[in-house]
């Protein structure tokens, strides 16, 4: 479409509508203090997981797992050797911090993206497919929904000994699925009820065109807003395994030294090595959540303090 | 001494991108029992205007300049306490889409009921009962369907619930916004009849506000075309109808469909033509873009107020 | 009416008794609800090239009609014939041939366009759909398209989004998309019921020029007489339902027959004090 240049009295006028979307969204998300808040800790913690890959270039005594300082064989105090202080081996806890950081987003985002991509397209499919299709995916789903998932995982690990970190981010993927697909569920009923819908199908619009060029961009959104909550409760749970010693031996994530201060009986001795991982895990699910109430309001005209030209209220 | 004055008002809304003016230096009076029609195509202020007089601009809405005043009080400096007062006792609103204004879980009758009670504290429960029963009656809804909930009734008895309400403190003005929109012909047919008769019957004088050009014939005095926020034309209705000055009146009035085939008046004018209108000249006629007489002058001077008859005024450089 | 029932040969579309009724979905088991009858035992025929209007008020059954006659729903009983094949009994490419011979022009443009199609995509998705032309060909009917329905020049329409469209210029790129198709036969259901009434009567231009210009058949859905009177060549008035009165516009409007349509007429707003002032006193 080469005509695009010479189209347009404005600039703005050949914007498409995702951008524009877009655009008015992130100017509205940005006057949010709180989603601005969210987005800076978010930064900041990206900065550490980042971070994360330089101390063991230093030295190879600051490797988060296998680095222990030949001089140290006690849980030390901060020193300007080691900023955050050492575990009760010698091994750096700012380092082991920054590493978490790093776990954290793996762990959250990529468990949060699975479920989105499962809910999302279960509930399209239930949302689309009538009323057969919809009751047996929507009481799958209800089951799923009703299960104690930590327990169940928990079990799991017990049966199957540790698990690796990559199977308890699929585990815990495929135990958060069902909320989304509810949500998308409900907005493809309605979408479907719009006129644009019935206007493809007059037009010979196949299914699985509806489903993927008409109504996914519709429900895009709401499928990102939902993984933000997701990344939340998949940096907890991944948290409480590893506290609970089900975790990944392999992995040092905030959960796990967690698990070592309490296993190592340093939970009152060692108050420099408790309170890092501690701190990160309530404020990075905090940023993800801020960002989520944030992108809510965004989404949901109806959350806004500013009243649009709605006059019934007054 | 008119009832309604208003003056110079322009109103402009702040968004987040900057002000837009939506509506530009509009004047006009009301006299008591009179009725006056305001025309124009979406988004060209009516509906502001109206929302002004009640003084229930949403928040982003300022009132830059002029003034109003109802029955000599000026409508602008009332307290908060006053306006409450002021808001249905003397001047009362019908929305758009006014089905929806009943609150579904309360019975239709006590809605109404609560209206009166609240600005007439005095009166007794059986003097309210009594109130309700007549406003029901002027409305034509049967006394036995007083109690039943909004969803029991149609689309066309809900209207007229809405109107019960807004007569339920007899208010010397009603504006009533797209009143009959979303109603079938018949029931618009209907619902239009029956505020004209209780218009004659009470004496209220009426602002009604449509796009459609028709709704307002039937049962306006006076008709007011606006076109991007400015009055365009002024007059009697039949003035109006009979002898449009305004291009933008000619073309609305000659593509109104009508039963009897198109409104014959002035049946050859262009058709309007997709332009996308130019905003850079500010005071320049709105209209020019699409005015069959327009000539360069009308994109540089701003149009001037030509006066066809001490009541029939057009905003037009180019009418005699 | 009565001689209306029986289809002449040069009809296109047949209606024969044809039924709809919604039932409530809440519980599998209630066989013994009655449900809504929104279209009842309707029979009526569309000749080729003619335009048909469906004329009613809300809640008629008229939008439910035009929704079973383009199978977006099944009839509860009663036979729809498409140029004498049985609409409901298409499947896969029959189905789909259809599709792109019968169209629909929607009621509210602003629901009835993807917010996320541009107005070059929109138009063209028919042409993809149906596997019609290369790019360059396609390029060109869309650009036919656009321009044939007042949207030009088309160049400046295609990156643009509907929501930087007015209303009129949205429904003519609706309008725009059905005709790209080149289709038989439209269906048309109440195009400008959304639209300022200026903004309409340049919508029931374009129209009747697509209509001259190209052989279509119209099936026009409205609840304006006066619009049916400037556009349509046979009128059926619906009344929950059912059909109640059918005939050539001009006979059924100036000699009306059933109470209903009689009813219809009166409630038009009618401009006769202008003609005669001194009688228009209020």
């Amino acid at each position: 479409m080469k005509a695009i240049a010479a189209a347009g009295t404005g600039k703005n006028e050949t914007r498409s509508f995702r951008m524009q979307a877009f655009l008015e969204g992130w100017s509205l998300f940005y006057e949010n203090i709180v989603g601005r808040i969210g987005l800076y800790l978010l930064i900041l913690f990206g900065l550490m997981a980042l971070a994360s890959y330089i101390p063991p270039l230093i030295d190879p005594m600051y490797h988060p797992m296998t680095g222990v300082d030949p001089d140290i064989s006690y849980a030390s105090a901060p020193s300007w050797r080691h900023w955050l202080g050492t575990d009760n081996i010698g091994r750096d806890i700012f380092t082991q911090l920054l590493t978490g950081a790093r776990v954290a987003f793996l762990v959250g985002i990529s468990a949060a993206f699975i479920s989105i991509v499962i809910g999302t397209l279960l509930g399209m499919i239930a949302g689309y497919g009538g009323r057969v299709l919809d009751s047996v995916l929507m009481r799958f789903a209800d089951m799923i929904m009703v299960m104690p998932s930590l327990l169940v995982i928990l079990l799991l690990s017990v049966l199957f000994g540790q698990l690796s970190i990559w199977i308890i981010v699929m585990l815990i993927a495929l135990f958060r699925w069902p909320a989304v697909a509810r949500v998308i569920r409900s907005q493809t009923l309605s979408l479907k009820q719009r006129p644009f819908i019935d206007m493809a199908r007059v037009a010979g619009a196949s299914h699985v065109r509806i489903l993927f060029r008409h109504i996914l961009p519709n429900v895009l959104p709401m499928a990102l807003l939902y993984m933000t909550f997701r990344v939340t409760s998949a940096i907890i749970v991944e948290a409480a395994l590893a506290f609970l010693g089900f975790g990944d031996p392999n992995t040092v994530s905030w959960g796990m030294m967690l698990q070592w201060v309490w296993k190592t009986g340093h939970m009152f001795q060692a108050p420099w090595w408790l309170l890092p991982p501690g701190i990160c895990i309530s404020l990075i699910t905090l940023a993800f959540y801020m960002m989520g109430r944030a992108m809510e309001e965004v989404l949901d005209p109806r959350l806004r303090k500013t009243k649009g030209p709605d006059y019934a209220a007054s | 001494m008119p009832l309604l004055e208003v003056e110079n008002l322009t109103i402009d809304y702040h968004g987040r991108t900057g002000a837009v003016t939506a509506v530009e230096d509009v004047s006009f009076s009301l006299e008591k029992g009179r009725s006056l029609g305001i025309v124009g195509e979406s988004g060209c202020g009516k509906t502001t205007i109206g929302m002004a007089l009640l003084r229930l601009l949403p928040e982003n809405g300022v009132l830059r300049k002029g003034s109003i005043r109802l029955g000599g009080d000026d409508v602008l400096s009332l307290s908060a306490k006053e306006l409450r007062a002021f808001r249905w006792k003397r001047i009362s609103m019908i929305f758009q889409a006014a089905m929806n204004a009943l609150n579904p879980v309360h019975r239709v009758g006590d809605q109404v009921m609560e209206a009166i009670r609240i600005h007439h504290p005095a009166f007794s429960a059986e003097k309210i009962r009594e109130e309700v029963a007549a406003l029901f009656d002027l409305v034509d809804i049967p006394e036995a369907r007083i109690n039943d909930y909004p969803h029991q009734y149609s689309g066309g008895m809900k209207q007229r619930a809405v109107i019960a309400m807004a007569l339920s403190c007899r208010p010397d003005l009603v504006v009533a916004d797209e009143p009959t929109t979303a109603l079938d012909v018949i029931v618009q047919d209907q619902i239009l009849r029956k505020i004209r008769e209780i218009q004659d019957r009470l004496g209220i004088a009426g602002i009604f506000i449509s796009h459609d050009i028709g709704v307002v014939a039937g049962i306006c005095h006076d008709i007011m075309v606006m076109y991007k926020g400015r009055i365009i034309e002024q007059g009697c209705r039949e003035e109006v109808f009979v002898s449009p000055g305004h291009p933008y009146t000619i073309s609305l009035l000659s593509s109104y469909l009508t039963i009897d085939g198109v409104f014959d008046l002035h049946a050859d004018t262009a058709e309007p033509e997709c332009i996308p209108v130019d905003e850079s000249r500010p005071g320049a006629c709105a209209y020019a873009p699409h005015c069959p007489r327009a000539d360069a002058d009308c994109f540089v001077h701003p149009p001037a107020w030509r006066e066809k008859s001490p009541t029939h005024g057009v905003l037009c450089s180019k009418t005699c | 009416m009565m001689s209306d029932t029986t289809a002449p040969d040069s009809a296109i579309l047949e209606v024969q008794n044809v039924s709809r009724i919604y039932r409530s979905r809440r519980f599998l088991f209630a066989r013994d609800d009655k449900g809504i009858t929104a279209v009842d035992n309707v029979s009526l025929h569309v000749r080729l090239g003619e335009v048909f209007g469906l004329v009613g008020g809300s809640g008629s059954g008229k939008t439910t009609l035009g929704r079973l006659i383009l199978r977006l729903e099944h009839p509860d009983g009663g036979d729809i014939r498409f140029e004498g094949m049985s609409v409901s009994s298409l499947r896969g490419r029959g189905l789909k041939a259809f599709r792109r011979r019968m169209q629909m022009i929607p009621q509210d443009p602003y629901q009835s366009l993807n917010p996320y199609f541009s107005i070059y995509d929109t138009v063209a998705e028919p042409l993809v759909i149906h596997g019609i032309g290369d790019d360059a060909a396609r390029h060109e009917l869309v650009r036919k398209a656009l321009e044939s329905c007042g949207l030009s020049p088309a160049q400046d329409y295609y990156p643009r989004y509907p929501h930087q469209l007015s209303g009129g210029q949205r429904q003519r790129a609706a309008i725009a998309r059905v005709m790209v198709l080149d289709p038989d036969f439209v269906i048309a259901d109440e195009p400008t019921s959304m639209l300022d009434a200026s903004i309409s009567f340049s919508i029931f231009r374009l129209l009747s020029k697509i209509r001259k210009k190209q052989r279509v058949t119209f099936l026009f859905i409205t609840h304006d007489l006066a619009a049916a009177r400037f556009f349509c060549d046979r009128i059926a008035v619906v009344r929950q339902g059912r059909i109640v009165e059918t005939g050539p516009t001009v006979a059924v409007i100036e000699n009306p027959q059933h109470e209903y349509t009689k009813s219809l007429i009166a409630a038009q707003p009618r401009f006769s004090f202008v003609k005669n002032p001194a009688e228009g006193e209020v």
